[in-house]
């Protein structure tokens, strides 16, 4: 692989994401402006300027023509893409830490932090798309106020926009139902907080990584704990391979500790694990802080890499990796033959 | 573009950048880098790759977006491209093996390793009955003086571990003052009595589980391709390569006896500072301290005594 490297944020990427169509790339950063690329040159293609503070996270509708991103600046802001022209500013009491359009665009959710005496919120905005942008309203149809000032780091729509999942810094993911704004259930795969969430491209699989060190697949629906994926760094970003049975995470020691510790165990690659045989078996270099934004192409031929070093990284597949099969359980087999616990589930 | 009249010819390390011409009508498109290789020579590449054209379907939509404007502060520039670089040196994903032992030592060394026996003849079985393609690559050439560099064949006399050579050597001589080894070379072991069947994959994977493995190279006939029955094998740590050399002196490998050595100072060294080891234990450091004419004696034994290791 020959990566492209992506040079305009002048701080920290935050997110990285590709469109439904994975032509265009959007990343933010910790500088205020979100930049959108061209997938495959990396040509830059344009920034959306107006946010006076970090950016936390982007969302693209379905058919790439309006971008959200939240806000440090306590705003949401919804974006033509086109032209990079702000249609819309959602004032929020705190910093916006995560937004996210729900299947079909009718409608988003956002994610905000305690801020002075206000507790945090999650907030759902009604944005049909039969009316135009500027007669949306600016207030949220319905808001969730979260108890004791705990911060929610990211929240987006399981499948047909029935229910809402949140993640949270003590490690819970906590299900709300967007109609009501009841709390359903709470479940805690983490011991420290979730950085990231990530669903399956069909929406049935939930990837969530977190400080403790760790990566795990749940059940979408029971938040059933289904992998895990150890690393020995805290884990920033994790995706699913829309095509491979493959999971990529990115992570590194956090920004402060990167001093103190030797050049070598920064781990800074990004890592390549068998989705169901939780065993590791690539890694690519690259970077010179720890990874704080992944995305895959929907294609799976490409992936993009953002990290606190302020380089994104745009990766395009050798033939060599796309043409792989994966390797059978019998070979993996042998491979444990002294871990017999390891073994995989031959029936998947 | 070019920066002081002068520079370009007189800077020694410049290089020209590289070069990409268009398409031409047979659809060949020429390639020119320029490089240092190993000897510090300047040298070009020329790379003729044949284009083809692939028909790519996309969606209306993209192709609409394909037409799109640049915007924002991407319209206020003329050159957007310098915000894309495309980076200069290949990315391979690694093997997360290679970094983790790196990392952590592994735990039973001698389980692994005789994993990796079984392993192997498994694979050659597999090759004899043809079920397993060659998978081999030709050697690469990254190491052209790779034979040269071993220097004489035994050293004779019994085995002093790297760090302690130099301090056994020099007090041998009445105490030189040169320095110790450079860790290249305290890392680098030589093999030989390596069946022909042996590829490199087969001796990264033996050697792999002592550590970290930074490169191996099999002599290999140029024209035939053949295994001439040696190989170099470095490590990234010291440690790793001793624990290596005392694990595998010896052992018994495809029904041969293996035979390892630390691999002597190359000879760039040996022409500079002396050194290179003849026949007999302390031959290493008489060379470091004795003078110029002598180690130049000493130099052309060296390549007799590589030559001798040819035929056997």
């Amino acid at each position: 692989m020959r990566p492209i490297l992506l040079k305009s944020h002048e701080r920290a990427i935050t997110c990285v994401i590709y469109n439904a169509d994975g032509d265009l790339v959007f990343t933010a950063a910790k500088d205020n402006v979100p930049t959108v690329w061209r997938a495959d040159t990396g040509e830059r293609l344009g920034t959306y300027i107006g946010h006076s503070g970090a950016v936390w996270e982007l969302s693209c509708r379905w058919d790439s023509k309006y971008l959200l991103s939240a806000s440090a600046d306590a705003t949401v802001r919804l974006w033509d893409v086109q032209t990079g022209e702000s249609l819309v500013s959602y004032p929020h009491r705190g910093p916006v830490r995560s937004v996210c359009w729900a299947e079909g665009g009718q409608k988003f959710v956002s994610a905000s932090q305690p801020f002075m005496d206000s507790p945090g919120f999650i907030s759902i905005y009604d944005t049909p798309s039969d009316v135009d942008p500027s007669q949306y309203q600016q207030v949220a149809s319905r808001e969730i106020s979260i108890p004791n000032k705990e911060k929610c780091t990211e929240v987006l729509w399981s499948a047909l926009n029935d229910r809402i999942l949140a993640s949270f810094e003590d490690g819970t993911i906590r299900v709300f139902d967007p109609e009501t704004g009841e709390l359903l259930s709470t479940s805690t795969p983490h011991s420290k907080p979730i950085s990231r969430m990530y669903l399956s491209t069909d929406r049935t699989l939930l990837l969530t990584c977190s400080k403790d060190y760790t990566a795990k697949l749940l059940d979408a629906d029971t938040l059933e704990v289904l992998k895990v994926y150890p690393t020995e760094r805290p884990v920033n970003a994790a995706v699913i391979h829309p095509t491979k049975d493959h999971i990529l995470l990115g992570g590194g020691q956090d920004a402060m500790s990167v001093t103190t510790t030797g050049s070598r165990v920064g781990k800074f690659e990004t890592r390549f694990y068998h989705m169901i045989y939780e065993e590791e078996f690539g890694r690519v270099k690259g970077h010179f802080g720890p990874i704080n934004a992944l995305a895959i192409n929907p294609d799976g031929l490409s992936y993009c890499s953002g990290a606190e070093d302020g380089y994104i990284r745009l990766h395009h597949f050798d033939r060599e990796y796309v043409d792989k099969q994966d390797e059978v359980p019998d070979e993996l087999e042998e491979l444990d033959e002294t871990e017999a616990d390891q073994k995989p589930d031959l029936e998947e | 573009m070019r920066g002081n009249w002068g520079d370009e010819d007189d800077d020694p390390d410049y290089l020209p950048p590289r070069q990409e011409s268009g398409v031409d009508g047979k659809g060949i498109k020429t390639v020119v880098e320029w490089a240092f290789n190993d000897a510090g020579q300047k040298t070009k590449t020329t790379t003729k790759v044949k284009v083809f054209a692939e028909q790519q379907r996309i969606s209306r939509a993209v192709a609409e977006r394909k037409k799109w404007k640049v915007f924002g502060a991407a319209a206020e520039v003329s050159d957007n491209h310098s915000y894309t670089l495309t980076s200069q040196e290949q990315v391979m994903m690694e093997t997360p093996r290679e970094s983790k032992e790196a990392d952590e030592q592994p735990s039973n060394v001698s389980d692994s390793l005789k994993e990796a026996m079984e392993r192997v003849r498994r694979r050659n079985a597999m090759r004899q009955m043809g079920m397993l393609g060659d998978g081999e690559a030709a050697p690469t050439d990254d190491e052209p003086g790779g034979g040269l560099r071993g220097g004489g064949g035994a050293e004779g006399g019994k085995y002093i571990p790297p760090g302690a050579r130099w301090a056994a050597a020099a007090g041998g001589a009445g105490g030189g003052d040169a320095p110790p080894m450079p860790l290249e070379d305290r890392t680098k072991i030589r093999v030989t009595n390596i069946s022909e069947d042996t590829t490199e994959g087969d001796l990264r994977e033996l050697f792999g589980t002592f550590g970290r493995i930074h490169r191996v190279y099999l002599a290999k006939d140029p024209e035939t391709m053949q295994s001439r029955g040696f190989a170099f094998v470095s490590f990234t740590s010291e440690a790793d390569a001793e624990r290596a050399m005392n694990k595998l002196q010896g052992y018994g490998y495809d029904h041969l006896i293996l035979k390892l050595e630390f691999a002597k100072p190359s000879q760039r060294d040996a022409a500079g500072g002396g050194g290179g080891g003849g026949p007999g234990g302390g031959g290493l450091s008489s060379a470091r301290v004795s003078g110029y004419g002598q180690a130049l004696a000493q130099d052309t034994k060296e390549r007799v005594s590589f030559a001798s290791n040819l035929t056997r």
